[in-house]
């Protein structure tokens, strides 16, 4: 543009008419000279200074011995600090690596612990129920104990295992459902293992547990992420669900109820795989002792032992082993209180069809 | 000739010696190896040609990793640092082509 209008300005000067015909790719100077001249040109010039018969003094040789042995020690220092893997960020990596093992060590130690105390005071309060010589309440405090979860138990019964689709990409098999996103369609959603469980209950399972997490009154069955959290402890694929009752009559209920359609129409449908296994000898954990609290106001017309839910309470706990709560306007239940099996614990609603494509939770 | 002796001895003496790099050096080694091996393909093709020097050779050597080295900081004071080592890269790998390129026809007529 400016030689356009440096040459329309004035009239043709002398530097006008002597200049070369300009190249065709004049504007690609740069290209040009990356492509056509990658050799220095220090060289043509040293070898011309050569041929004219000048030879370099004996301080430009030293200087240069100098820079090349600098030059390949930096190189050679730099290779070999590029091929070694990236020490910091690797560090911090095993350190976190290091600390996950350990604090999952720690939670381990500590469950293990937990357990063996459960143990103990389990027995303790056998035989404590044993020296009172009370066989009505032992075997009270026993069946509450089963079906509030709190001990461990084995029978039979019927085990269904989840899976996510196969064409669920890298999150179906054993891989950690944390880890990726994506492919939420044939994925097992939170939901279906709530209406599976609750299906369960339905058709008179005694004993629910996930995962090897028992099931009690208090449980529940979310998303968070990617992962289904039981009890607030994510689950790893495929999804267990053991249920402890008659496995015919478990199987034939559960399968002519709703869960059971749900279940079908999820395996024809999204291609969750799932299959029902019966099973003579099942074990499934206990969850521990655990207590609610009920507040209500105090009425004057109502007399203390009416509570809504005192009634069922306290069994395991020594304080109060009839049962009957504390009058007051604050009623503390043990372990087995509020526990409604083997009738359902309430959770959500079954839906009556569809499967859940996507969660309410998760929904982008 | 010095100067390839020199290299040589250099290297090893990196290698055994094992100095440590600097941290706030590090981002600049990728560059400063590319342009490394340009000035070696360089010196290789010179060489052949029959004009290598010793002196043209070493000093292009070091200064093409200083420069390689400053253009990828600058990049990085600007905010653009991974898009000019891109075309430094790019700069640097044309020339090792062309330079490789003229070296095997030295050394296989073809």
């Amino acid at each position: 543009m400016g030689a356009v209008a440096h040459s329309t300005s004035g009239r043709p000067g002398p530097a006008e008419a002597t200049r070369r015909p300009r190249p065709p790719d004049a504007s690609m100077t740069l290209l040009r000279e990356v492509m056509e001249r990658p050799l220095d040109p220090g060289y043509a010039t040293a070898a011309a200074r050569r041929a004219r018969g000048e030879t370099p003094g004996r301080r430009a040789m030293v200087l240069t011995l100098v820079l090349a042995l600098l030059c390949g020690a930096i190189t050679a220092r730099a290779i070999a600090e590029l091929r070694r893997p990236q020490a910091d960020a690797d560090q911090t990596r095993s350190a976190l690596q290091a600390e996950v093992r350990r604090r999952s060590a720690d939670v381990d130690a500590q469950q293990k612990e937990l357990d063996q105390l459960r143990a103990q005071v389990a027995a303790l309060q056998a035989r404590s129920l044993a020296v009172s010589g009370d066989a009505a309440l032992a075997s009270q405090a026993q069946l509450l104990g089963l079906v509030s979860a709190e001990n461990p138990v084995t029978g039979p019964g019927l085990k269904i295992t989840m899976n996510d689709a196969a064409s669920a990409g890298s999150t179906s098999g054993s891989t950690d459902p944390r880890a990726a996103g994506g492919g939420a369609e044939g994925r097992v959603l939170d939901r279906d293992v709530q209406i599976v469980v609750n299906g369960l209950w339905a058709a008179g399972a005694e004993a629910i547990a996930v995962n090897g997490q028992r099931l009690t009154a208090r449980s529940a069955i979310r998303y968070a992420g990617q992962a289904i959290l039981v009890d607030f402890r994510p689950l790893v694929p495929p999804y267990v669900v053991s249920a402890i009752g008659d496995p015919s009559g478990l199987q034939t209920r559960f399968a002519a109820g709703s869960a059971g359609e749900y279940l079908q129409a999820l395996r024809d449908n999204y291609g969750v795989q799932a299959a029902i296994v019966s099973s003579t000898d099942l074990e499934l954990p206990g969850a521990g002792a655990f207590s609610t609290q009920f507040l209500h106001a105090r009425d004057a017309s109502s007399a203390p032992t009416s509570a809504p839910t005192g009634s069922r309470g306290g069994a395991s706990s020594g304080a109060s082993p009839s049962g009957a709560p504390r009058s007051g306007s604050r009623t503390t239940g043990s372990a087995s209180s509020g526990s409604t099996s083997p009738s359902p614990p309430a959770a959500s609603p079954v839906p009556t069809a569809g499967p859940a494509a996507t969660s309410p939770e998760v929904s982008p | 000739m010095i100067a390839a002796i020199g290299l040589l001895i250099g290297i090893v003496a990196g290698l055994v010696l094992e100095p440590t790099v600097p941290l706030w050096l590090q981002p600049y080694l990728p560059i400063a190896v590319v342009a490394a091996l340009d000035a070696v393909f360089g010196g290789l093709r010179a060489v052949l040609d029959g004009i290598f020097d010793d002196r043209v050779f070493t000093v292009s050597f070091l200064s093409n990793i200083v420069v390689a080295a400053l253009i990828v900081y600058l990049g990085d004071q600007l905010g653009v640092g991974s898009q000019l080592s891109t075309g430094v890269v790019v700069v640097l790998g044309i020339r090792i082509f062309s330079n490789a390129a003229s070296i095997r026809r030295h050394l296989f007529k073809a």
